[in-house]
């Protein structure tokens, strides 16, 4: 770990940077957002005039290198350690100041970095700090979710190109994006985990349909369809049927995304002020005994992040470790929506744009919303497993 | 998980978890636990040499001038042996005279500490079992030259082998800790009988006459309570971390249906509960620990939420390693019992999960 005077010298840079730069727009947003705060589609983005000073302070923070501030400096990164980064996110969302984390920025970027070829580093990395470029990951199928290996969707050669056909499911994003990170099969004959590539493909591409998937929360999840879909031989990353290993070491990267404490902070930060406002009647003694209980866990889990972000700094990548804090993440996150909803108690029937619905509804779809992050990158019951064979050494079930 | 440890620190870690294995193996645990003195005179004077006793003393009395953090890798080692005695409260009481003492008391008592030949404790509960300031009603009354001392301590950590007990009083000013020698007049020490073995005793005090230079005038209790419940955290950290090697390995070993028992899913996913849990309590403490050793204005705070989550924590680790055991684990013989009930000292000393809980409710102004 970095002395603890550099480290606290950086974050009064960060502060000083932030004063400076950030635009006055946004300084005084009230947000009580949260973890949806960087979520697209939101009130914010109506607004023109907090549109332009969101990219103008983009624009700042890629000059600083700052938008990416995990990446090598070579690539127009910050080439911060993940110490240094903590104390990025944290004082971002202390002052409000957007993050602009998407997956180009904090998964595929990073993956490219590690397994793409030089070539592929020059030619696809400048887009997605630009923002010219946005990514949606193809990974997950209607028969192939927790069990990836088991995929089907097929990418055939043909000359100097793939030809893709097949169905992919609850893809984030594929709506907006205009490229994909897609796990194909390019070996049907190897075993499972062998014959899988991870290719780029165009989502404008002829042969490519994008269907947005009606849901409890409006969140941007889509079914896509390839058909014949060309994909040039130069879009495959790194090697031919080594994907499936690219992807893993993806997914400790998204579990491991330290930034997540920061925006479970904010939320609680926001129940907080909530149980202290004249907005609700007295707290029932048993809301009060959760609410203190989620700001202990919220303690404990900026220790795990912590943890995970001291390994990385020595160089070692998290494994189980990041499964540790991504299940117990995304099980505190469902925990702290439904100790909101204990607090709110019949208010949290209420939905968005009802005027009596405390926090403008946020609680009621935080608590829909929460549901699902226990299944995404890996579900709770994949984390512990990886916990048991990976970190423990106990076989495979 | 481990957390961020400098060089030094590994090697801190290392060398305790070394001298641990070969001095105190589990058949110590089982002889300590039977013995009327409920430590080792050999080992003690081994940790000494080490200089485990002195590690938070400066060096002027002997000491090696250490943090705070830096005893809480060593006692963490310590719980993952058992280490049975006065360890833990004998650097409570270095903690209070490193940073309240006057020159002269750290000057008396100090040295002794730090070349192990003499045994400090404290004592704080009394007959409410619990750990706030308002249940310290034993009376300080001031004399003209000191203290006279009335009332009954109890859960008085190895009180039957203390040289020394500092004594929480409540006085006309404020609370005060009185260095009381164990064989003081009007001093009596009866040994309680303990499900876990730990050699607890009631401290009853009569007339006893402290002089004015054994007391110590304690401006912030907060401060010595949350040592002393920092170093329970420490201890059980260590405690649960082997609980869940001693189980992973046993899942390895017995076969049930054909297969070990590690390799069904059930199994598994408490094993993985167990990770989160002994990873959460490690951080958690460490951080109450720097807080502690920075002193940082969020250290009482960071304490209670530390021992909350450990309270509460550290019974679901044992209790998953119990039942993933089976009925062999109820057994005398086999090792896990130790760590079972020993893990209910950690969790009630200093306060259990809902004491710590109100409090924090009090500081977050709910």
């Amino acid at each position: 770990m970095a002395a603890r005077e550099e480290l606290d010298l950086f974050r009064s840079q960060v502060v000083e940077f932030i004063e400076a730069e950030l635009p006055d727009a946004l300084k005084n947003v009230a947000t009580i957002r949260s973890a949806f705060e960087e979520e697209p589609g939101g009130s914010d983005h109506a607004d023109p005039a907090l549109k332009s000073a969101k990219s103008q302070w983009r624009e700042s923070l890629r000059k600083k290198g700052w938008l990416s501030p995990a990446w090598p400096q070579k690539f127009g990164g910050g080439g911060l350690s993940p110490a240094h980064q903590f104390i990025l996110i944290d004082e971002f969302i202390k002052h409000n100041a957007p993050r602009f984390f998407d997956m180009g920025l904090g998964m595929i970027g990073p993956t490219i970095i590690s397994h793409g070829r030089e070539e592929q580093k020059e030619r696809m990395l400048p887009p997605i700090l630009s923002g010219e470029d946005e990514w949606c990951e193809l990974f997950s199928e209607p028969a192939a979710g927790s069990d990836l290996a088991g995929l089907k969707c097929r990418a055939v050669k043909d000359g100097d190109e793939y030809v893709v056909n097949g169905q992919k499911i609850w893809t984030t994003y594929a709506n907006r994006a205009n490229w994909g990170l897609l796990m194909a099969r390019t070996d049907a004959e190897a075993p499972r985990h062998k014959g899988i590539s991870m290719l780029r493909v165009n989502m404008k591409a002829p042969g490519v349909t994008v269907r947005l998937i009606n849901n409890l929360t409006n969140h941007e999840f889509n079914e896509v369809f390839f058909e014949d879909v060309r994909v040039p031989a130069t879009d495959l990353i790194g090697e031919e049927n080594r994907g499936f290993y690219y992807l893993m070491s993806l997914l400790d990267t998204e579990r491991s995304a330290v930034s997540q404490v920061a925006s479970i902070e904010k939320t609680l930060e926001s129940l907080f002020k909530l149980a202290r406002s004249e907005t609700l009647p007295p707290l029932s003694k048993a809301a009060k005994a959760e609410l203190v209980n989620r700001a202990i866990e919220v303690e404990v889990l900026r220790g795990l992040s912590q943890g995970v972000a001291e390994l990385q700094f020595k160089g070692r990548p998290p494994v189980h470790q990041a499964s540790v804090l991504k299940l117990y993440h995304t099980e505190l996150a469902q925990r702290i929506a439904s100790t909101g909803m204990k607090m709110i108690e019949t208010h949290g029937l209420l939905w968005r744009g009802e005027g009596r619905a405390p926090l403008d509804g946020m609680i009621a779809q935080q608590y829909l919303y929460a549901s699902t992050l226990t299944l995404q990158v890996g579900t709770s019951e994949i984390q512990r497993n990886i916990i048991a064979t990976r970190g423990l050494g106990l076989q495979r079930g | 998980m481990d957390v961020g440890l400098n060089e030094e620190q590994e090697l801190l870690k290392n060398s305790a978890r070394e001298l641990l294995e070969k001095e105190c193996p589990e058949a110590h645990v089982r002889a300590m636990e039977a013995d009327a003195n409920g430590y080792s005179p050999e080992l003690w004077r081994k940790l000494a040499e080490l200089g485990w006793h002195g590690l938070m003393i400066p060096a002027e009395f002997g000491g090696s001038g250490l943090t705070f953090y830096d005893l809480c890798i060593v006692v963490e080692e310590a719980g993952r042996a058992l280490l049975p005695g006065p360890f833990i409260p004998n650097q409570v009481a270095a903690g209070l005279l490193v940073s309240s003492g006057s020159a002269s008391q750290q000057k008396k008592y100090l040295p002794g500490i730090a070349d192990g030949s003499r045994i400090h404790t404290y004592a704080f509960a009394e007959s409410t079992g619990r750990w706030s300031a308002d249940d310290i009603a034993l009376q300080a009354r001031r004399t003209s030259n000191g203290i006279v001392l009335n009332g009954a301590k109890l859960f008085v950590p190895n009180a039957n082998v203390a040289d020394v007990i500092w004594v929480l009083a409540r006085s006309d000013r404020g609370f005060v800790a009185a260095a009381v020698p164990r064989t003081a007049k009007g001093v009596r020490v009866t040994t309680l009988t303990t499900m876990t073995g730990e050699k607890l005793g009631e401290v009853v005090l009569e007339n006893v006459s402290i002089a004015k230079d054994e007391v110590i005038e304690i401006s912030d209790l907060h401060n010595f309570s949350n040592r002393a419940t920092v170093l329970e955290c420490a201890y059980q950290v260590g405690l649960v971390g082997r609980d869940l090697e001693i189980t992973v390995d046993y899942a390895k070993n017995r076969v049930a249906f054909g297969r070990p028992i590690g390799a069904f899913q059930a199994i598994q996913h408490k094993a993985a509960d167990m990770v989160t849990d002994v990873d959460g309590m490690r951080f958690i403490t460490y951080r109450a620990a720097a807080a502690i050793a920075d002193r940082d204005p969020s250290a009482n705070l960071k304490v209670a939420m530390a021992k909350a989550w450990c309270s509460d924590a550290s019974r679901r680790v044992v209790a998953h390693g119990q039942q993933i055991h089976g009925a062999i684990g109820f057994t005398k013989e086999y090792i896990v019992q130790l760590y079972f009930r020993r893990q209910k000292h950690g969790e009630l000393f200093w306060g259990d999960a809902d004491f710590h809980r109100e409090r924090i409710a009090e500081m977050l102004s709910l």
